[in-house]
C-alpha cells in the first residue's frame, strides 16, 4: 500500500454541509442567538478583584514614579 | 498622567474581555484567570499599544495568545466543570423565532476554538474582518471561511436545516 503524501486539507465542512448554503432564517437565528449569548456574558457584573488589581498597578506606578523622579534620563 | 485614562480604558474593556475569554475556554472561572493575566500583560506592555488603534483588538490579541500558548491544555482538562455551556438559562420566546440559548451554548461548545472565536469576534464583539484576522494571525479569507464553517456546523448541531413543515 502506497500512501500519497499530497493529501489536501479539506476546506469543506464535513458531512455534506455546504459552508455557504445556509438560508436567511438560519443565519438570522444564529446571529441573534450569538448576540444574546454575548449580551448575557457582557452584562455579568465585573468582579471587584479586577478593579482592585488595576488600582493597585496604578498606585504602584505612581509611587515608583515619585520615588524614582529624575532617575530616567530624558 | 495618561496612565489613569489608560486604566479607565482597560476597565471599560473588561466585560468584553470576559465575554471573549469565557467563549474561548468555556469556563467562567478560568476565563477570569485569563482576563487577569491579560490585564497584567496589557499594563506591563502599555507602551506597546498604539493610540488611535483599537484597544479592544489589542487586548483580545494578548488574551488569545495567552490562551493558546499557556492555558489551552489546562482548560481542556477542566472544561465545563462549572460550565457556561451546561448552565441552565431561562430563555423567553418561542422556538420559532428564537433559539434556546442553552442549546445554542451547548452547540458552541462543540465547535473548535478557532471557529468559536471567530463567531465571537466578528459576530458578537463587533470587530471587523480585518481586526479579527490580525488578532488571529491569519488572512481575512481564512476568517470568512471559518465563519461560514462555524455557522454551518451550528446550523447542523441545532437542526436548523430541517425545515418545519408548517
Amino acid at each position: 500500500m502506497r500512501r500519497k503524501d499530497s493529501q489536501r486539507p479539506t476546506d469543506r465542512a464535513d458531512k455534506g454541509t455546504t459552508p455557504r448554503g445556509l438560508d436567511v432564517r438560519s443565519l438570522a437565528l444564529i446571529g441573534s442567538a450569538l448576540k444574546s449569548h454575548y449580551e448575557d456574558l457582557v452584562q455579568t457584573p465585573v468582579p471587584k478583584k479586577f478593579l482592585e488589581l488595576l488600582d493597585q498597578l496604578d498606585a504602584n506606578e505612581r509611587t515608583s514614579r515619585v520615588g524614582s523622579a529624575g532617575d530616567e534620563p530624558e | 498622567m495618561s496612565q489613569s485614562s489608560f486604566k479607565d480604558d482597560l476597565v471599560a474593556e473588561i466585560p468584553s474581555l470576559r465575554a471573549f475569554a469565557t467563549s474561548l475556554c468555556g469556563s467562567v472561572t478560568l476565563a477570569d484567570d485569563l482576563v487577569q493575566d491579560a490585564l497584567l500583560k496589557a499594563w506591563t506592555h502599555a507602551s506597546k499599544f498604539q493610540p488611535g488603534t483599537s484597544l479592544r483588538a489589542w487586548l483580545f490579541t494578548i488574551l488569545r495568545n495567552s490562551y493558546y500558548s499557556q492555558y489551552r491544555r489546562r482548560f481542556r482538562e477542566v472544561q465545563d466543570s462549572d460550565g457556561v455551556y451546561a448552565r441552565d438559562v431561562a430563555v423567553a420566546g418561542n422556538q420559532e423565532s428564537h433559539l434556546d440559548l442553552a442549546d445554542f451554548r451547548k452547540a458552541m461548545g462543540h465547535l473548535p476554538p478557532e471557529q468559536r472565536e471567530v463567531l465571537m469576534l466578528v459576530g458578537a464583539s463587533g470587530l471587523t474582518y480585518e481586526e479579527t484576522a490580525a488578532i488571529c494571525g491569519v488572512e481575512v479569507g481564512t476568517i470568512k471561511s471559518r465563519l461560514s464553517r462555524a455557522r454551518a456546523k451550528l446550523s447542523d448541531l441545532l437542526g436548523l436545516d430541517e425545515k418545519p413543515s408548517s
